[in-house]
């Protein structure tokens, strides 16, 4: 009897926990249409001929700053179609970049359409971790790839420090000029040294241009990115501590007192 | 603590009759013990060694009180909460994006093989596409990147892997198009999009065919923004978030041009301004809060549950039965705090 009742007691407890599971997982199995459409209430129809003009639809990056980025304070030449204004005005209408202007066009098929050049852009931000028997040393080695779109080469100074995870400084900074030829690119790599211990390291990149260039006006770039770091004397005193504190238990703990009983 | 005590002295075996001294001077020896029982093979057993420590003697815990014990509850299924939140975050979500990038693969193939991949915001009936409706394939072989786009921004869209933002066309159409990606969840497809460097090559494919892209430069909020776009062009935004893994600090923007042919554009029905807030970078979404009410309703349900049948029916079967029931409940609550966090976690 007893055990008819714990069965009893046993199913109701299941069929109570799917029964509550079934409203939580229901917003799971809502996103799993694969197919589209599905049976979504909504209906549009699709008007478009395939000329639909850029932009016409996002309202987004015609100057509002917000999402896309695109526009930013002042930067009246922006919005599709308007024509181009310079990477790197920051703000200033006057800065188009008037070698580079874009083919244009009114159509939307069939057209490759040649899209100014930045005047000055960065990426290829890369990091890399240097183990050093010293615990308090230890190499972080920064690259940035620099790119100059105007038609003169540019001579930039590239800054590098890193900070730890408290945003302490903990090495740099470090110093590097260097000129990007025209319409080119240039890696730049530049070892900081002072990782120590520290897990979680943010590598801090500046990249100051001249003021202007090929008569457009630029401004300094900052890139920062985090690498975490083994701490591996921490790690290695772990291992040791652990390494010796067994056998050291085992001796503190040897059963002395039978001694007593020879 | 035990104390050892030293055995006492042993008796004498015959007290009553105490070695004496023979004329010699000499004691003579005591008599001999009996001989102790032998075993089969001839040797003697041995005797059993005596305990190296003396036994402790059982704890006996005084009853928790029932705010004691609530409390204690309180604080196993809070910690409970927070290891399957992490472990949900760090692990689980990786294999479930592997999984859903799988699936979705499927049947995106499956979709570009009978020519009905969308190409606008609506698929091939008209009917608005849903989110984690897939709607292309981004590679980015410079960074690892190969993964199945999927259709909205919010929280529960960018689990499945990068999301297309509704209100901009579909990359290779004309104007901007926006996706958005996870940094270190799920998968984290666009943690390393900070490595790409200008003039750095990938494509999208879409219902229309295979577009180029070429990295313009990586930017940050409030950095100069590159030239406007020509009419008629076309340009692709891949964003995600900055900073430390788990911690973002701000949205990190690479802008890449068209560099293969402009495709047709396809209507939108969504526009910046209609765009909802959760579709935003690093938007939180609490439109499903109700789930994790749900949830919590659940996991407190199944907590009670244990508890009673630990009394009616032992502590064994409550933990064959209730561990799984609560270990689901855990893991289902952990799922619906993710999208409380920012997007581009």
């Amino acid at each position: 009897m007893t055990w008819m009742r714990t069965r009893a007691v046993l199913a109701a407890s299941a069929v109570l926990a799917l029964a509550l599971a079934a409203p939580a997982a229901a917003a799971s199995a809502a996103d799993d249409d694969l197919n589209g459409g599905g049976d979504y209430p909504i209906s549009v129809t699709v008007t478009d001929d395939g000329t639909t003009s850029p932009g016409s639809g996002s309202g987004d990056g015609s100057g509002s700053g917000d999402g896309l980025g695109f526009g930013s304070a002042g930067d009246s030449g922006s919005g599709f179609g308007s024509g181009s204004s310079g990477f790197g005005s920051s703000g200033a209408s006057d800065a188009v970049d008037t070698a580079a202007s874009p083919a244009g066009s009114t159509g939307a098929t069939d057209t490759k359409t040649k899209e100014a050049d930045a005047a000055f852009s960065l990426g290829g931000i890369r990091l890399g971790y240097g183990w050093s028997p010293n615990p308090s040393a230890g190499t972080l080695s920064t690259s940035v790839t620099v790119h100059n779109g105007t038609a003169a080469s540019m001579p930039v100074t590239v800054r590098a420090w890193m900070t730890g995870p408290f945003g302490n400084r903990i090495g740099g900074p470090v110093e590097r000029e260097v000129v990007v030829p025209a319409r080119g690119d240039r890696e730049v790599r530049i070892p900081v040294e002072g990782v120590a211990q520290w897990t979680v390291v943010t590598a801090h990149l500046e990249v100051t241009p001249p003021k202007s260039a090929g008569g457009i006006e630029l401004s300094k770039l900052v890139r920062e990115q985090t690498l975490v770091v083994a701490p591996w004397l921490i790690l290695v005193g772990i291992v040791v501590v652990a390494g010796v504190g067994y056998p050291l238990s085992r001796l503190v703990r040897r059963p002395r007192a039978v001694e007593a009983f020879a | 603590m035990s104390v050892l005590e030293a055995p006492p002295p042993a008796a004498p075996e015959n007290p009553a009759s105490p070695v004496a001294p023979d004329a010699t001077g000499a004691s003579s020896l005591p008599p001999a013990p009996p001989a102790p029982p032998r075993g089969l093979g001839g040797r003697a057993p041995r005797p059993p060694k005596p305990p190296r420590r003396a036994p402790k003697p059982p704890v006996q815990l005084a009853p928790l009180t029932p705010a004691q014990a609530l409390s204690r509850s309180a604080i196993i299924v809070a910690v409970l909460l927070v290891f399957a939140f992490l472990a949900n975050v760090v692990v689980i979500s990786q294999l479930q994006h592997i999984e859903t990038q799988q699936r979705l693969r499927d049947a995106y193939r499956a979709q570009l093989a009978a020519g009905t991949a969308p190409v606008s915001e609506a698929d091939y009936t008209g009917k608005l596409l849903r989110s984690t409706s897939p709607v292309g394939l981004l590679s980015i072989p410079q960074i690892g990147v190969d993964e199945v786009l999927v259709e909205g921004t919010d929280a529960n869209a960018l689990k499945g892997g990068p999301g297309h933002r509704r209100d901009t066309p579909l990359p290779g159409q004309p104007g901007v198009s926006v996706l958005l990606g996870r940094a270190a969840a799920y998968g984290g497809p666009f943690s390393h999009i900070q490595e790409l460097a200008p003039g750095d090559r990938f494509t999208v494919r879409t219902g229309q065919g295979r577009s180029t892209f070429e990295v313009i430069g990586v930017r940050y909020a409030g950095d100069p923004t590159p030239p406007a776009l020509a009419k008629g062009g076309s340009r692709l935004v891949l964003q995600s978030a900055r900073g430390p893994a788990f911690a973002p600090t701000g949205v990190v923007y690479v802008d890449a041009r068209l560099v293969s042919d402009v495709l047709d554009g396809g209507a939108r029905q969504t526009t910046y301004t209609s765009l909802p807030p959760e579709e935003r970078a690093l938007a939180t979404d609490t439109r499903q809060v109700w789930a994790l009410i749900f949830a919590l309703q659940f996991l407190l349900v199944a907590h009670l549950a244990a508890a009673w049948a630990r009394r009616r029916v032992g502590t064994r079967k409550t933990w064959l039965v209730g561990a799984p029931v609560v270990g689901l409940a855990v893991l289902l609550t952990a799922e619906q705090i993710v999208p409380l966090l920012p997007n581009l976690l």
